[in-house]
């Protein structure tokens, strides 16, 4: 019905650009955490800002954004079909689920940072992130125990 | 993301996004839940693919589609549909709604463009 499915050559060329785009997130959100850092600490030893702890909000919120960034594209990552060893309706389930659960937990460390005060948010994320490994490890467990059934 | 939206705004479309929430499926499987026709399907699901909602891959004869849509992305789907943009209606009804003619007066445009 649809004229261009995707074959191994657009296959291998989607890989190529999905890895290219990590490595150019991971290193972008690197860059702005370094740089957001040393920018407060700069501006904190000139005198221009009074709060000791901005530098270590803005690296954190920067990394629950970063959490967000790449909760969000794992959906989009997707498989060939025939490459597949579980179930198909399952894996997409699965990686529906993962990135929400980055997506939200990315969010929830992002403002916890920057709204509450540091211990709170420290504990808070010292309960949030473990428990959002603990889902996903469980989800990822759950698809593992499913049998391929075919798309 | 012009795409995106674009191919978010027709109801057809985005109960196509909604089908396939449910897990991969072939082209027939799709095109027997719509009153349209194959070609309009066609142009459909193509908006879908150049906005990179979906994805289709080819086994044996068989075409099958499957989502691709980033978190956002689903979560702008789930936002127009809580706006309640007839989406049922519009996928149902096929002829009459106002939405249904301009999916088809755009669809014609497509299919002149290519």
């Amino acid at each position: 019905m649809e004229g261009e499915p995707i074959t191994r050559d657009s296959n291998e060329k989607m890989d190529e650009r999905r890895t290219g785009n990590s490595i150019r997130r991971g290193l972008v959100f690197a860059g702005l955490m370094i740089a957001v850092s040393l920018a407060a600490k700069y501006l904190a030893a000139r005198g221009a800002i009074h709060s000791a702890d901005l530098s270590l909000r803005l690296v954190m919120a920067i990394a629950g954004v970063f959490l967000m960034a790449t909760g969000n594209m794992i959906p989009k990552t997707l498989t060939p079909l025939s490459a597949m060893r579980c179930d198909a309706k399952k894996v997409q389930s699965f990686q529906r689920m993962t990135g929400w659960t980055w997506v939200l937990a990315g969010l929830a460390v992002a403002i916890g940072w920057l709204v509450l005060p540091v211990t709170r948010a420290e504990q808070m994320m010292f309960v949030l992130l473990p428990a959002a490994i603990v889902l996903v490890a469980a989800l990822y467990v759950r698809l593992l125990r499913t049998r391929p059934t075919g798309a | 993301m012009d795409g995106v939206f674009k191919a978010l705004s027709d109801p057809t479309r985005r109960r196509v996004l909604q089908l396939l929430r449910k897990g991969p499926r072939s082209a027939g499987e799709m095109s027997e839940q719509f009153p349209v026709s194959k070609p309009t399907m066609s142009a459909h699901f193509a908006v879908l693919q150049n906005a990179g909602l979906i994805e289709s891959e080819k086994t044996g004869r068989t075409i099958t589609y499957r989502l691709k849509m980033s978190v956002l992305e689903d979560a702008l789907l789930g936002f127009t549909h809580t706006l309640g943009w007839r989406m049922k209606a519009g996928a149902r009804e096929g002829t009459g709604s106002k939405a249904h003619e301009n999916s088809r007066q755009e669809l014609r445009g497509l299919k002149e463009e290519g």
